[in-house]
């Protein structure tokens, strides 16, 4: 392993010194070597008297694209007439977040407000852990078949379905991590990759229908739950401490694991094999002569928990055998669940171009089985997380999106482009919901989230090119009807100083119009309550 | 308010097409240049668009008229089949068309000259099968008089191409790809190259043989990491907020049905089809934002199209269409005030070959290669421009007509929304 990194590292060291040597590589051609170094800065402003500086996050990106088979010929000289282009995708990402060695700042405060540790409280050990990273993120290779219509991707990889914009739905093959910043960074970033393989067959024409294809993948074990991290380790993570501090972990925690060495957010009770931890999915896509575009979806998945979903990571041991068994191991009588669910889902899209002038989308899944935990399944009397944590009952889900996108010419404010404007609505449906069910905030707070019926949210975004591109604002807002109508307003505005860097300043705001707050599902409000930031962003690309 | 503006509208079209008509030709002669100091010796044989670019330092070398005579199997298609075609339903609609120029023979006084000119254009010749503009260029940037173009994005894309479905007179099977769909061409745009923010893009979309048929657009975002629908009232928008529009490409690319044509009138103006740089060279100083090459005289109809489309940027296109190729030397398009906006010019160059030893094809008959074109928006003086091939071409052959999808490098299977998805990340 060491060898590795230090191969990566030299590579990463060529390449710069390579991308910085004019006209070294061509932006065309087989090989192409390119990246992106980024700093960001984010203050955050609880109040408007109140700024704490929270991350300096330098990051390089350096991504190799190499189109190493071309008509059959293999770096030129090998012969593989089955394959027509084969394409090689390498994408590093190392990160350095300085604000973990300033340490500045008071208190950070939680979801309630209340205080959770400071930055400078985080062991020297851990920080190391915090500010660095080093990760070969993407690393597949593209197989275009010559004599079938079948291409595979296989490696390393994200895997995107669906119609939805920042939120997860059918996009749902790659878990998300949670401990990076959920508003400032895209997707592309809090994705998770995994090793798969993932393969197309293109059909085209069936019947009445058109482009139509087939697209599936296996994931043969490297599957993970979405990563999440806890206050103040993580500023922009789950807004309180870790509930399990104190009770596991190294000495003088109460326990050594979770039961079965289970780990939250991280491991359950199964080993990473093709066996135990195997993730599938399948969509067909096709057209109907009217213009619309389907997807059907199917997907075997364990429970990621990045949804939105208000369900339960955490299960109570409630047989006296069980408990007693964890104890004899020194493990707390809770253990880390992930089960698989199975969903069936379905995309839609529509260009209504006569009349409305806008693209119409809609996704909806069923999920069947997702674990909540359930206040009436407690543990029993012996367990001494009895009434901190439960048993768990599963429940089917219905959930969907519709969503349209309008180019608009707003002339007053753009005289050369139209604004994109773009609505998403949500709705989650747990089917059969008990009255006990319980959220899963914290168990230590007086207040927990209501597992409601239905969970909603609405957003808004617009965007606009100025000045031949080079001035790009985006403003958005979401709205949480079902919680006190809880609310994000946000903008960044991206400015190119030159076609290879770019200047980004940008504010969020959360606004909670009830009290005591209502900790909803999708982080509008509630979670994010005091989290109201600004940012200055600085990248150089090449 | 609006009396006023159509009042307007009314002395300023009346001024054009009086110009058109009455303006004397000839004023230039093979051997001129023609620079800001004497653009008024070429005011009634360029558009204003282009006025306005020699103005702000574009060069014109002027050439003697070169005949440009048409593919042989285009002419034989046209010879076979024009007789049988007519226009159909409102005149958006052509019945019995197979192959080649559907009105080869079009009248003055014909009531439908203007749509008629407008299928030729659309089934114009060397754009019959499959065509590839491939690892191209483009910069776009702020023209400041005197100092030429500060370029503030520079853009390179691997792909644009089209695959015909119908009309099709090289590669099998011909005239028509099996085709239950109705479509006329598919297109493809990308993937972006560079730079970084945006490198992965591609754009896909559809054009049906019956114009009332929308457009069926997609786009793969890196950003998203998915193929997004979009709306084909986008095609008139600036692209990344640059000065094109995908509407404007080659100078029209929209679909004829939406706009409403007129026959303005029919002229010598100056056209550049033999252009003698591959790759292209750009005018030096102030002029660099468009190309410096051979000029010379074309006789050309001039079309005025109004949109018919609510959402679409442009009140008006002027069209400048050779008559021998049917293709644009220039495009004007006017703002919803009435005020020219933004002008489209093409390089055109007339050869069998795309450079010296192509390593794909030499064609039996010339071909119109395109090394570059220039788009400016004249009312913030901000220009946009495109080459290909580029001096990094090695072979200098990147532009491919009807030589086959496969053998152009965009094989059939490319013009899916499946490959949008392959080719993405």
């Amino acid at each position: 392993m060491t060898v590795l990194r230090k191969h990566l590292y030299w590579s990463l060291v060529v390449a710069l010194v390579g991308a910085g040597t004019a006209n070294a590589l061509p932006p065309y051609g087989p090989l192409q070597i390119t990246g992106n170094l980024q700093s960001q800065t984010l203050i955050r402003h609880p109040d408007i008297d109140q700024y704490q500086f929270i991350q300096n996050r330098n990051t390089l990106r350096l991504r190799l694209d190499y189109e190493w088979l071309r008509d059959g010929r293999w770096l030129d000289t090998f012969s593989v007439p089955w394959v027509r282009t084969s394409h090689l995708f390498l994408l590093y990402r190392g990160v350095y977040d300085s604000a973990y060695d300033i340490a500045p700042g008071g208190q950070l405060r939680g979801i309630l407000g209340q205080p959770v540790g400071r930055l400078a409280d985080i062991p020297n050990g851990a920080r190391d852990g915090l500010k660095f990273e080093d990760k070969l993120r993407e690393a597949y290779i593209d197989l275009d078949l010559r004599t079938l219509p079948l291409s595979f991707r296989l490696g390393r990889q994200q895997v995107v379905w669906g119609e939805t914009d920042n939120f997860r739905m059918l996009d749902r093959a790659n878990p998300l991590d949670l401990t990076w910043h959920q508003t400032y960074e895209s997707w592309d970033d809090l994705r998770m990759p995994l090793w798969m393989i993932k393969g197309l067959w293109r059909i085209g024409n069936l019947g009445p229908l058109s482009d139509t294809f087939v697209e599936s993948y296996w994931n043969p074990g490297d599957w993970a739950p979405a990563k999440q991290g806890f206050m103040p380790n993580y500023p922009w993570g789950i807004p309180s401490t870790s509930p399990l501090n104190g009770l596991v972990g190294p000495a003088p925690a109460l326990y050594r694991s979770l039961y079965h060495g289970t780990t939250l957010f991280d491991q359950g009770d199964y080993v990473r094999d093709p066996i135990e931890n195997s993730q599938v999915g399948a969509r067909v896509s096709f057209i109907i002569p009217q213009g619309v575009q389907f997807t059907l979806n199917y997907f075997y998945q364990r429970w990621a928990g990045d949804d939105g979903t208000n369900y339960a990571p955490v299960k109570a041991l409630t047989t006296r055998a069980q408990i007693k068994d964890a104890a004899a191991h020194q493990e707390a009588p809770a253990i880390f669940i992930a089960p698989y669910v199975h969903t069936a889902g379905m995309s839609v899209n529509y260009s209504e171009d006569d009349y409305t002038q806008t693209v119409y989308r809609m996704e909806t899944v069923y999920d069947f089985g997702v674990p909540f935990s359930d206040r009436a399944k407690k543990a029993p009397l012996i367990s001494p997380v009895r009434d901190q944590i439960y048993g768990v009952t599963k429940r089917d889900m219905w959930k969907g999106m519709v969503a349209f996108d309008r180019p608009t010419w707003i002339r007053t404010l753009n005289r050369t482009s139209t604004f994109f404007i773009s609505g998403q609505f949500f709705w989650h449906y747990l089917i059969n919901r008990e009255s006990t069910f319980v959220g899963n905030v914290d168990p230590r707070t007086p207040s927990r989230d209501k597992v409601r019926e239905w969970e909603t949210v609405a957003t808004l975004i617009a965007t606009t090119f100025y000045r031949g591109g080079t001035v790009v604002p985006f403003v958005s807002c979401g709205i949480d009807p079902m919680n006190t109508y809880n609310m994000y307003i946000g903008w960044t505005l991206d400015y190119y100083l030159t076609n290879n860097l770019i200047a980004r300043v940008g504010q969020n705001f959360f606004l909670l119009p009830g009290k005591p707050p209502a900790f909803e599902s999708w982080s509008i409000g509630g979670f994010n309550r005091g989290r109201s930031e600004s940012l200055v962003r600085l990248t150089y690309q090449f | 308010m609006c009396w006023l503006r159509s009042f307007v509208s009314f002395v300023v079209m009346s001024f054009v097409c009086v110009t058109v008509v009455l303006a004397p030709a000839g004023a230039v002669a093979p051997g001129d240049v023609i620079t800001a100091a004497n653009a008024d010796s070429v005011v009634n044989q360029v558009s204003p668009g282009v006025l306005w670019c020699i103005k702000h330092g574009m060069n014109l070398t002027i050439g003697p008229y070169k005949r440009i005579v048409p593919p042989k199997a285009y002419v034989a298609a046209t010879e076979k089949y024009a007789g049988q075609v007519k226009l159909g339903e409102a005149g958006l609609r052509l019945e019995n068309y197979v192959a080649g120029m559907p009105f080869p023979n079009v009248d003055p006084n014909d009531p439908d000259l203007a749509i008629k000119i407008m299928w030729n254009f659309q089934y114009r010749p060397y754009f019959t099968d499959d065509y590839a503009w491939r690892n191209f260029a483009a910069d776009t940037g702020a023209l400041s008089k005197g100092a030429g173009m500060t370029v503030e994005r520079s853009y390179t894309v691997r792909d644009n191409g089209r695959l015909f479905y119908n009309g099709r007179l090289y590669i099998d099977p011909k005239p028509e790809l099996p085709n239950p769909e109705r479509i006329r061409y598919k297109e493809l745009t990308g993937p972006l190259l560079s730079p970084l923010d945006l490198k992965g893009i591609g754009l896909l979309n559809y054009r049906y043989i019956d114009t009332n048929e929308q457009d069926r657009t997609w786009l793969y975002t890196p950003a998203l990491r998915r193929v997004r629908r979009l709306s084909s009232a986008q095609r008139s928008d600036s692209v990344f907020g640059q000065d094109t529009d995908t509407d404007s490409y080659m100078g029209y690319s929209g679909n004829i049905a939406w706009m409403s044509w007129r026959f303005l009138g029919e002229k010598e103006m100056l056209g550049s089809f033999h252009s003698q740089h591959s790759p292209v060279e750009f005018c030096p100083g102030a002029g660099d934002f468009a190309f410096c090459d051979v000029w010379e005289p074309r006789q050309t109809y001039i079309m005025e199209g109004i949109s018919k489309l609510p959402q679409y940027a442009f009140s008006k296109r002027i069209l400048y269409i050779d008559k021998e190729t049917y293709s644009i030397l220039y495009m004007d398009a006017y703002d919803h005030a009435g005020q020219l906006w933004k002008m489209w010019i093409n390089q055109w160059r007339t050869v069998d070959r795309a450079s010296a030893n192509p390593s794909v094809t030499v064609y039996p008959d010339e071909q119109l290669f395109n090394p570059s074109f220039l788009m400016a928006d004249i009312q913030l003086s901000h220009a946009t421009r495109s080459w290909t091939p580029t001096k990094a071409s090695s072979t200098g052959e990147e532009e491919f007509f009807n030589v086959g999808a496969e053998k152009s490098g965009i094989p059939e299977s490319y013009y899916e929304v499946s490959h949008l998805i392959e080719a993405g990340r």
